[in-house]
């Protein structure tokens, strides 16, 4: 593996299928006795993954161990580098810069090759690339610098110039990442405004718009998951998006930021399999986006809508008559939405969700709370739900407990916020025909609920099949709290709890485990001076 | 009521042209053999493996009638664990190093992916905590690589070597 052998790795035109096969003719010069099939070799090298040191190891065994243990390391580098590390990628993919870009950016970094004995890179790693993040890689490029330039004297016309000169190298390697020789699966495009100052002008290429740059269709047209997220326009990524990738399953949104609803709609619509979608922080129009989803009804899995403000209007009916047209949802979660009104959620109160297997509602305080369409939801889901999650103000929710009970035989977790006794005494009646969760949790929503009776006597009735116990939303004494663990299952491994910095909670649940002949798994907890106000025990 | 249906055997013949015979649920724990079995329907042909020897066939039957009840796998689990292996199939995997590769090459070609997973797995096991030159040694692998290329992709590699 010569210089000779990767010659013109910087070379537009350069075929790495040929590239390929020198490495292995050359390799298969050398007897290995008896043979590690090379073609499994991968698949080998796929159970060592988790272990990146053994996988270093692999790299430096011989040629084509060394082929074979690159594609997994340099499938997602960036994910699995340390911050410190992430540094040393750059200057790795810095060697597949043409000669124009290297000279250039070596004016403004003279040291950026100092780490490499060539300029030339021994594999194209950049062919491995499977998934990349934005973030990571501009945290990477600032980490760069930072190290090339350690000794240059701090001042606000440097740092300026530095953000600059970082958001070029981005672009540069945007430009690589998507329209050279890698194929990528996944991309993310999500930005932190703390970190990263983003102020594209239209007129020019900016660091962000990856798919926008001419020739990114080969690297991104088998793409399958998207990220795309932060307090920027998208209309120009989405827009673009939706002439080269077809097949995404997996895409996630987060933050309109003015984003048009048109451009996002126009991309799912473009989608043949849309698998899984979460739009998180949307406050603007979002009828045209949910009715996007009815192209999808046929393979839409997984929907989560988080942060997302609806209208009041009277017109937004149909908001979900899209989302209600994918019967083969398996989960449906609605977290801190706003004006999810039960005019709202209708449609999906007439849906037939025949195979949902997760529904959470975490509903913020509505006028006309979607009561009855939360309770045909979970009727119409016919046995098929094993989670539920509920948020809501239950003792709007009458009977929603008797609902569960009745339609959710196969119920393994269950979350629900407690505020009021009343609530307590609807959840004890759940466990009447309730008999096989694994998971029960009770969520803090705005102030912790003291509970004394109530919760002895869900002690009483919780079942055998428990294997997890959070009552983070919860007060109570430790004289409670031994009483009720004194007639609590045996079967429960996981507790998370509100011990208010006091060590008597804790030893007092040891002796529960002692009993069930178990002991403390996390064994710090024990012996504290100081405990937090919130303790999670694991026993064994 | 009839009784579960009799089991037709299968017979399947080894790179040598050793004759082997096992009922089809068993033979059907290839993907390959399936997928030839309905292509072929009934028949008393003996199906060749020119690719496998009789050794070989013989272990990987013994592995596919110990599995006959286990269930269809689940289809490409992201997280591949290497210490689940059970005291059967540890004491399967007991065998030289030679076999073992074997039988990666027969489970790869006959498309038994349990199968394959687990000798992935060992081989995996083998190469855990080792450095390049006690994998070669384990493995009886030359080195190809001049010094010199050999530390230019140590150098290209560095960010994963303090992992």
């Amino acid at each position: 593996m010569t210089d000779q052998h990767f010659k013109g790795t910087v070379d537009k035109n350069i075929n790495n299928c040929q590239l390929t096969s020198v490495i292995r003719r050359e390799s298969r010069e050398v007897p290995f006795s008896p043979f590690l099939p090379p073609e499994t070799l991968g698949e080998i090298f796929s159970y060592v993954g988790d272990d990146i040191k053994s996988l270093h190891s692999c790299l430096l065994v011989n040629k084509m161990w060394c082929e074979s243990a690159a594609l997994i390391l340099w499938r997602q580098p960036f994910d699995i580098s340390s911050i410190m590390a992430s540094a040393d990628l750059v200057d790795v993919y810095f060697l597949f810069f043409s000669d124009d870009i290297k000279n250039f950016l070596l004016t403004s970094v003279p040291n950026g090759l100092s780490h490499l004995l060539s300029n030339r890179p021994s594999l194209n790693y950049l062919s491995y690339l499977r998934y990349v993040d934005f973030k990571k890689v501009y945290k990477a490029v600032r980490m760069w610098l930072r190290c090339k330039t350690l000794f240059e004297p701090l001042s606000l016309e440097f740092k300026k110039k530095q953000i600059a000169l970082a958001n070029r190298i981005v672009t540069e390697l945007g430009k690589i990442f998507t329209t050279g020789y890698a194929r990528l699966d996944r991309l993310s495009l999500c930005v932190d405004s703390k970190y990263f100052e983003y102020n594209p002008i239209d007129s020019e290429e900016d660091c962000l718009s990856w798919p926008c740059y001419p020739g990114a269709c080969s690297a991104l047209s088998e793409l399958r998951e998207f990220l795309c997220g932060g307090q920027f326009v998208k209309d120009k990524i989405l827009h673009t998006m939706a002439g080269i990738c077809k097949d995404i399953e997996v895409l996630t949104i987060h933050e309109s930021a003015d984003t048009s609803p048109k451009m996002l709609a126009e991309f799912i619509n473009a989608q043949r399999r849309l698998l899984k979608f979460t739009l998180t922080s949307w406050s603007g129009e979002t009828l045209e986006i949910l009715s996007s989803l009815r192209r999808q009804a046929r393979t839409l899995r997984h929907m989560e809508l988080i942060r997302c403000t609806f209208p009041k209007n009277e017109d937004y009916t149909k908001l979900f008559c899209g989302l209600a047209e994918c019967r083969n949802l398996q989960t449906l979660k609605l977290s801190q939405c706003q004006n999810l009104s039960t005019k709202i959620m209708k449609p999906l109160a007439k849906a037939s969700f025949e195979q949902l297997q997760t529904f959470i509602i975490d509903n913020e305080a509505v006028p006309d709370p979607p009561t009855l369409e939360i309770k045909n939801i979970i009727q119409n889901s016919k046995d098929s739900l094993i989670e539920i999650g509920l948020c809501v103000n239950l003792s709007l929710y009458v009977d929603i407990m008797e609902t569960i009970g009745s339609c959710c035989p196969n119920l393994l977790k269950l979350s629900v916020t407690i505020e009021r006794d009343f609530e307590i005494q609807q959840l004890i009646t759940l466990f009447k025909s309730c008999t096989k969760l694994v998971e029960l949790r009770i969520p803090r929503k705005w102030k912790l609920f003291e509970v004394k009776r109530s919760l002895i006597e869900l002690g009483n009735v919780l079942p055998f099949t428990l294997q997890s116990l959070e009552l983070d939303g919860l007060r109570f004494s430790h004289e409670t709290w031994e009483e009720f663990l004194k007639i609590c299952p045996k079967s429960i491994d996981h507790f998370t709890f509100n011990c208010f910095n006091k060590s008597i909670f804790v030893s007092i649940l040891q002796k529960y485990g002692e009993e069930c002949g178990k002991c403390v798994k996390n064994e710090e907890v024990l012996g504290q001076f100081y405990l937090p106000m919130q303790v999670s025990v694991e026993l064994r | 009521m009839t009784g579960a249906p009799e089991q037709r055997n299968v017979k399947l013949t080894s790179s040598e042209g050793t004759e082997f015979k096992v009922e089809r649920d068993v033979a059907e724990k290839s993907v390959l053999l399936k997928n030839m079995l309905e292509d072929v329907g009934e028949s008393d042909m003996a199906i060749p493996l020119p690719n496998v020897t009789g050794p070989i066939l013989q272990k990987v039957i013994e592995y596919c009638i110990h599995h006959r009840d286990d269930p269809v796998p689940a289809h490409d689990d992201d997280t591949k664990k290497t210490d689940d292996i059970d005291d059967w199939d540890a004491e399967f995997c007991k065998v030289d190093q030679g076999t073992l590769y074997e039988l990666i090459l027969a489970s790869n070609y006959l498309d038994i992916k349990p199968l394959l997973d687990l000798t992935c797995k060992t081989v995996a096991n083998m190469i855990k905590g080792k450095s390049p030159e006690e994998i070669r040694k384990t493995f009886n692998i030359a080195n190809d690589f001049t010094p010199e290329e050999e530390e230019q992709v140590r150098r290209e590699n560095e960010w994963c070597e303090g992992r």
